[in-house]
Formats: C-alpha cells, structure tokens, sequence
C-alpha cells in the first residue's frame, strides 16, 4: 500500500490556525504512507499539478487530500484524478480541515492536533477504499411537466424549443393556472391574461407538446432518464376529437347554478363547461357530479344539440403509461381557506369580507362585474375599502409561519387598482410590514401612496358588520391608537399553500417536502431547481412562494437543466451505492422501510447455503434509484448491507485509528 | 362513558356574586345525576394579582388547591365555574405538564406531591359530552322555544388557546350547541369573545364604560332577546352596567336595550321547569324573570 498525503494551506484559511508543515510530517509517520506534501492552493492549477506528478513519481495507490469540506472539491480531485493518472478516483478520501477545523478553533495547538487526528482518521479509511467503476445508463429524451399553470407552461415550452417532446399534465380542464385568473400583473400592469394566454395557445400549437388535461399522475417508478409514469385522464365526457368548440351545448345546458370555480365563486356556470374564454384545451367538459344526464339519467340536452355528435356520456378514464427522462414538478399553490382559521374575520359568513382572488376577478373587464367595482352582496360601489395583507401569513398560531412574498406588492395593486376606478373612493391597508424587493416594486409601493392609499401598521383583529357595513377593528402600532373602520368591502391577502394532493404526489415521485409542505430543493442556493431525486427538478410555487418574474425564471432555468440531461444523452451513474450480502440478508425489510427513494425491494432469491439449494427472501438494491444515502446499511440488523466508497470497514477503520 | 363526578372549586364568587351561578348549575347537576364535591381547604386562584405579583406565586396558588383535590378526589375533573378561575388554575396545570422539572419545582413550592393529573374544567366542558347532551334533552319539559340568546363567552375562557383548548379562540360554538337543547335559538353575533372590561372596572372606569355598552348592542343587532354567559364576572359586569350603558344611550336619544343577561345555566334550568326562585334569574339587576316565563310559556309541551 502505498498513500500520499497532501495538506492544504488554502492561503490562510487552514495555515492561519493549523500548522500544516506539522500535519504533513506526522502524517508520514502513519501506517502505508509514503509521501506527504503541501500546497498553498491544492484545487488551483498548479496544485492539481503537483498533486499529479506526486502520484506518478511515487507510484501512489492511494490518496488522502487534507484541504476543505468534500461537498466543496471531492468531485474537483476525483475528476482530476480520472483524467490527469492512472489511479481510480475511488481511491481518494477528503480530510475536512477547513470547515470543520481551521475555521471552527482559535488555538493554533489545538487545530493542528485535531488536523492530525482528521488526517490519520482518513488515512485509515482510505485503507479499505476498494476501485469503484460508473456505469452510463441511458436517457429517455421526453419530459414530463405536472401542472399547466404559467410554471410548467414556460418550462413546457422552453423544453420543446429545444427539440425534445413534453407532456404537460393538468388536473383541471385548463391550462393558465392561477396567474390566468388575475387581472393585472404587478409592477408594470400588464394585462395579465393578456400575456398568459398567448403563452397557452403556443402550448397547445407546439408540435412537440401534449397536453393533457383533466390528467393526474397515477403512479412513478424508475429512475433518472427512465421514469415510468402512469397517467390518469379523467373522462371529459366529449370526444376531443370531434368537438369544435362551438359553444352551444354551454348555451344550452338546463343546469346553469354551479358556483364558477374560475370566478371564486362569484358568478355561475353549467354541467357542461369551459372554465373561461380562452381556455386551453379550448373544448367543454361535463362536470358529472352536477350533470343531470349522468347522475338521473334525464336531461341529454348537450347530445341533442351537438353539431358534431361529440357528446360521449359513456366516457371513462383512460390510464397510460409513457416513459420519461425528466420530470418537472410545477404544482403550485392554492390560497389557504381562511375561514376555518379566522372566525373573527366572520369566518366566511359576511359575503362582502373577499379574498385576494376574489377581487382579481372583480377587477376583470371579463369577469362576473366586467371589471366594475361592485362588492357581492348588494352589488353597490364599495366608498370605503380595507385591505388586510398577511391573512394567514406570518401568522403560525393560526396560519404558517412564512412570508407568502407576492402579496405586499398584490395588495399595493389592488390599493391602486380600487383608486383608480373608484375616484371618490377611500383605502386603507392594515400591513405588518411592507416587503418589496423586486425591480421597480418599491416604486410601485410608492406610487399607491400616492394614489391616497392610506396604510396602518397592524393587524385587523376583528370585522364585524353593522348597518350594511363592516367595521375593521384593529390597532395603529404607530401611534398606539384602537382604530374602527368602518367599510363597504374588505379584501383578506390570504397565505399561499402547497396546492391540494402535494403529499400525494411528493411520495409518488420519492422528493422531500419542507415543513411546510412545499418540495424541497437539492441545495437552497448551488442547486435551486433540482430535488434529491436525480430526474425530477421544481419550477414555481411548487417550491415556495414566489412571484411570476420569479416563477418565470425557474421555470427557464429547470428547462436548461432538462434539455442539458437529453443533450447528452446518457448519465454516469454514480458507483458509491448500496450493495447486498445476499448470505448475510434474512429478508426483514428493516432497510425497506427507511430507504427515502424506494430503492430497496424484497425478491426470492435461489442461493447455495451449506451446499444446500435454497430460496429464501432477500433484499435487493435497484441501482438507478439508489443515492448512496447509506440509511438502510444503518438500519441493517445484519450487516447485510454496506455503501460502496464508505463502508463499514472503513467508518470502524477511522473510529480505531482516533481512539489509538 | 360520560363524566359525571366532579371536583368543585368555588372560587370567591360561586358562594358570592356568583351565587346564581352556582344555583342554576347545581340545579342542573343534580338533574343530570352529576356528583359535585366542594374541595376542602380550597384557596383563591391567584387571579387579578397573583400571577402579576410573582409568577411562582401564580402557579402555586391555584397548584395546592388542585393538590387537595388530587389528595380527597384522585383524577376527578376539578370543576371551575369562574372564568378567572378556570384559566388560573388550568395555567398552573398546564406549567406542570410541561416538564417533570416543572412539575417538581412547583410540588417544592407547595410542599406536597401533586401529580397534575387530574383536569381542570369549565362550567361549559360537562355539558359538551354526546351522552350529557341527549340526557340533557330528555330533561327538558319546557323548552324555550324560539328564545333568540346570544352566547357571550368573554375573552378569558377561550385564550390563550395553548391553556383552555376547549373550544375554537375565535368562534367557539360549544354554548351554542348545549343552549340549542333548551329550545332556544343562539343568533349569529360578532362580539362574544370581546372583552366586558371586568377586569378595568375598578381602576380604569373611563375606558371600560363603552365596552359592556358595545357588547350588548351588538347582541341587540344581531337580534338577540337575551344574552347567556359562563362567567361570574361577565355576569356581575353585563348585567350590573346595562342600566349605565341605558343611560349613556338615553343621553343620545337611543331606547334601552331591555337585555336580561343570564348564566347558561339558568337558562338550562329554566327549561328543566325549575321554579325562578330557585334557579337564580331572581337575583339579576336587570328583570331576567319575565323573558324566561314568557318564553317558556310559548314552549308548553302537553
């Protein structure tokens, strides 16, 4: 055996407390090491370089670098082994002497001597170290996109630009999501729908998109470039195919009572609808559970007037399988129900107390009040209107404890929105703070203001109604002052939550969610838009609260990070896995139950035993779905199961050389 | 199996200011085969200045009378009929259960081996039982039909809601539930956890006059004919101040509100037939005798 250690300065990051020079000769003194050396900067050039020649005139077999943490440049040595000698990159151990030593101690004696004990710990482990070998497996070069709000939309078609075909999956009869439900887009006031659903129509004309909606996903299994994903299409009850999109069954249909899902609530629809105008898919579907020819049996308007004969009452769901390279998560959020939360905000029972959503439809030339300002009881002019920003918000007692970021700058549109056409009209904003960082959003605050929107520090602790009015009780933080309002209409900025069926779906795909229940990210800041699962990256909400520019820009990046997976067309596996001792394994499935990837099973296994033929239930490892985490070779009670390049040899290596 | 042996802790209303309270409540028990047992050696919770004054002092006030109770009546729920009381001493109970070296520093206190294991109850808790429910009900022979009541739970019985828990902070509806067996009709209002300003009432009187005053006007608009409570001091408060909140609005030309306030309670006893003497709606300020009879009379049954 033959080790080489070499000890970084990285300048005076570890010299300035750790002695290296010192750390190098002692490192010479332990068992199979043959050579020591340091470097001012062992990931620069010339670093690398000498690291290199080291191997080489020394005929190294082993490497021990003792320099920063291995999640910084374990990858940059193992690389620069692979290409620079003949030595396999699976024979190098990182000694954490930044991070976790330099950084962390003052006394110079101290560092150096836990530098020393690091050094020989890694010297120990590289000792078991055995050659590992990567594996290229190949890439599906189709990508699946689970949700069509403006998330997946853009990630859909910045993917199929690129050449390669998306499904995009919709749970509702539309594309849009919710950005096509508002009116007006902060800070510029862009007509929102206006420049959402041209980006819905070149969806559904791009010839390398399919969109599917009414459409959830089933079931996953596999990996990385071979995912296999089941899909479930609900019955739409007209045939796609033959449907023009005329309209006349809506006319026609007798059942026209149904809250508007795409109004909240504010208008009615049919049993037999589109959701909005311009809707993608742009074809009707019959809601069944209001339908009355499918829940009695009488009815069979839409059948008859039908130009095309389209109505299928017969319809049932259609369960696909298709095979995906990727997978891009861009489910989104939903408002959270406030009125289970605050019963001091009448928790529902006063119809002119409307949230956020509500108003964006109010404000809307096409929606139930073709953009007039009228509140939903009486249909009158609100002359007083109060906002209240961080309805469940910020609010862990009774909401989430987060910041939902879009509705300080939402509530200053709608404070500007409601005073530009409401002239006489007065608005207050109860705020707990005012967040708008974003490019000309603090202008944009600003501006309201000088509308005359009148903002008070604090929260409404209570609406109540009197005479035909509301009154808004609250505190001025400023001036210490209880205030009363009393107003015609209150806006409630309501909290963003995962939307419904984020559970569900996180276990399908095997991805963490955060406590509050959005999908976890793989690195907060390096890796932003992928999840711990290879394969499967985040766009929007899906991830957290954030605005459309924001939500725009993830989705761009998740396409660039998908359409680099399918240009190069293959993946290196990584070898550092988890590998079963079929002899040792009595089929518990303690390991079963902890993997967090589903990538441990159980499968009847013929085996030799005491020159015996016998079948017996093992464990066995699916390589394209195991990340090397190492919890089953934990849970293991017999010590059937080891991580490649960590194992249990090695750890217990490491503990007997420290406690020499 | 409904709960039905309780331990009482009187407090310094329930043989006082409250007496009606206490009264009504007894009625009511005996009726629905409740066993009440008054702890021995019981002290003041603490309320108002105790827990101001130190908080050892707060908890160990109310923890030795929950430790009698412990010592005479094992696990038995102690029953506290004054909201003050109720959430003194579910404080204390609540610090106890915290951690086991909560639980010994406040036993250190009180120089005995309480287990804080027994729970503390309000006036409302034994009546939200399913099986107390129907019983309940069988017992009524004249309901109070139609009486439109206003269910007033003040702002200490329901907060801060990691001490009581026994109902929604914001709504809570369980008054509701029990007072609809009695025929009556609870309305929707907006003011029932708002405070009455009890607590004011001696040190900041400017401030707390219009409280009472807004709390009745809106159970007024909201159209209730009377208003029920489970407290004590709301009761004193509501009922005592309505002339003065009359006054006030007689001097803006407004007609008095003409609101009997009563103990939940009373209410329950009056449609159990219970003679008004000995239900307590005899001792109001404001009349409270004649809503009840006439509501009464309205629901006759045979």
């Amino acid at each position: 055996m033959r080790i080489g250690v070499f000890v970084c300065h990285c300048g005076s990051n570890i010299a300035g407390t750790v002695d290296v020079e010192r750390v190098a000769r002692e490192a010479l003194k332990l068992p199979g090491v043959v050579f020591s050396d340091t470097n001012k900067y062992t990931c620069s050039a010339p670093g690398q370089e000498s690291v290199c020649s080291a191997i080489k005139e020394n005929a190294l077999d082993r490497v021990v670098i003792a320099s920063c943490s291995p999640r910084m440049h374990e990858a940059t040595f193992r690389k620069m082994i692979a290409e620079k000698t003949d030595l396999n990159p699976y024979m190098l151990e990182i000694a954490n002497i930044r991070e976790q030593c330099s950084w962390v101690h003052k006394d110079r004696e101290q560092g150096t001597r836990k530098a020393c004990d690091l050094v020989a710990m890694a010297v120990a482990k590289v000792s078991c170290d055995r050659e590992l070998f990567t594996t290229n497996l190949p890439v599906e070069r189709r990508a699946l996109v689970i949700g069509g709000g403006i998330a997946g939309i853009q990630a859909a078609l910045d993917i199929a630009d690129a050449g390669f075909p998306v499904t995009l999956v919709e749970r509702e009869s539309s594309i849009g999501g919710k950005m096509v439900m508002l009116d007006k887009t902060f800070p510029t006031m862009d007509c929102s729908a206006c420049i959402c659903t041209p980006k819905m129509s070149e969806a559904a004309e791009n010839p390398n998109i399919e969109i599917k909606s009414l459409t959830e996903v089933e079931s996953v299994s596999g990996y990385i470039g071979s995912f296999d994903v089941t899909l479930r299409e609900k019955a739409k009850y007209v045939d796609y195919d033959v449907c023009t999109g005329c309209g006349l069954c809506e006319t026609k249909c007798p059942t026209k009572k149904i809250p508007s899902e795409f109004n909240q609530g504010l208008s009615t629809r049919t049993a037999i609808y589109k959701p909005f105008p311009q809707a993608v898919p742009s074809k009707p579907t019959i809601d069944a559970e209001h339908c009355k020819k499918l829940q009695s049996g009488k009815c069979g308007v839409c059948e008859k007037v039908c130009p095309t004969g389209a109505i299928r009452y017969d319809d049932v769901d259609r369960v696909t399988t298709q095979r995906y390279g990727a997978i891009v998560v861009a489910s989104g959020y939903e408002l959270i129900d406030w009125t289970g939360l605050y019963g001091e905000y009448g928790a529902g029972r006063y119809p002119d107390v409307i949230t956020g959503l509500q108003f964006e439809r109010i404000v809307n030339a096409s929606g139930p009040t073709e953009g007039h300002i009228l509140r939903p009881s009486d249909r009158t002019e609100p002359k007083t209107t109060v906002i209240v920003k961080c309805v469940g918000s910020r609010d862990p007692n009774k909401g989430v404890s987060y910041c939902s970021r879009a509705c300080c700058m939402y509530a200053a549109k709608h404070a500007h929105q409601y005073l530009d056409k409401v002239p006489d009209g007065t608005c207050y904003v109860f705020y707990m703070d005012v967040r708008c960082a974003g490019k000309g959003y603090d202008e944009f605050y600003m501006r309201t203001l000088q509308d005359g929107a009148i903002y008070v520090r604090g929260r409404v602790s209570k609406i109540y109604p009197e005479g035909d009015g509301l009154v808004c009780m609250g505190e001025d933080t400023l001036s210490g002052e209880i205030v009363r309002v009393k107003a015609d209409m209150v806006v409630l900025e309501t909290a963003m939550v995962p939307s419904r069926g984020s559970d569900v779906l996180a276990s399908k795909l095997n991805v963490q969610r955060g406590p509050e229940g959005f999908f976890t990210e793989a690195h907060p800041k390096l890796r932003p838009v992928e999840t711990n699962t290879a394969g499967v990256y985040l766009a929007g909400v899906a991830q957290g609260p954030k605005d459309i520019p924001d939500t725009v820009a993830q989705a761009g990046a998740v396409a660039s990070k998908v359409i680099g997976l399918f240009a190069r067309g293959q993946i290196e596996s990584n070898p550092m896995l988890s590998k079963v001792d079929v002899s040792r394994c009595s089929g518990c499935r303690a390991c079963v139950d902890v993997c967090p990837y589903g990538a441990l099973g159980l499968v009847q296994a013929n085996l030799r035993e005491n020159s015996r033929k016998v079948t017996r239930t093992v464990c066995q490892v699916n390589e394209g779905l195991c990340q090397g985490c190492g919890a089953c070779s934990v849970a293991c009670r017999s010590g059937a199961l080891d991580l490649l390049g960590f194992s249990d040899e090695g750890i217990m290596q490491e503990v007997e050389m420290l406690c020499q | 199996m409904a709960q039905t042996q309780f331990a009482f802790f009187p407090g310094c209303s329930a043989h006082s200011t409250g007496r009606a309270y206490t009264e009504s409540f007894m009625y009511v028990a005996e009726r629905l085969g409740f066993e009440v047992s008054e702890i021995p050696e019981w002290n003041c919770c603490g309320a108002s200045a105790g827990h101001l004054r130190s908080h050892d002092l707060g908890d160990a006030l109310p923890a030795r009378s929950l430790a009698l109770s412990e010592e005479t009546f094992g696990d038995r729920p102690v029953l506290a009929l004054c909201a003050g009381c109720y959430i003194n001493l579910r404080r204390a109970l609540v610090h106890a259960r915290r951690s086991p070296e909560d639980l010994a520093r406040i036993d250190g206190l009180i120089g005995r081996e309480w287990k804080a294991s027994a729970e503390v109850m309000n006036g409302l808790e034994p009546f939200m039982d399913p099986e107390v429910q129907s019983r309940l009900s069988s017992c009524v022979t004249r309901p109070l039909k139609g009486l439109k009541v206003a269910c007033y739970y003040g702002c200490a019985m329901v907060r801060p809601r990691d001490v009581c828990a026994f109902d929604d902070d914001e709504d809570p509806r369980s008054m509701e539930r029990i007072l609809s067996l009695t025929g009556a009709e609870p309305v929707e209002w907006s003011f029932k956890t708002e405070c009455c300003g009890a607590s004011h009432q001696v040190i900041v009187q400017r401030d707390m006059k219009p409280m009472v005053g807004r709390i009745l006007e809106n159970a007024a608009a909201a159209g209730a004919e009377a208003v029920a409570t489970a407290c004590p001091l709301c009761m004193l408060n509501l009922d005592m101040r309505e002339a003065e909140a009359n006054r006030q609005r007689a001097e803006l030309g407004k007609p008095p509100l003409r609101l009997p306030v009563y103990y939940f309670t009373e209410l329950i006893a009056a449609s159990f037939g219970g003679k008004a003497d000995e239900i307590g709606i005899k001792r109001h300020f404001t009349p409270a005798v004649e809503t009840v009879e006439a509501a009464r009379s309205q629901g006759v049954v045979a």
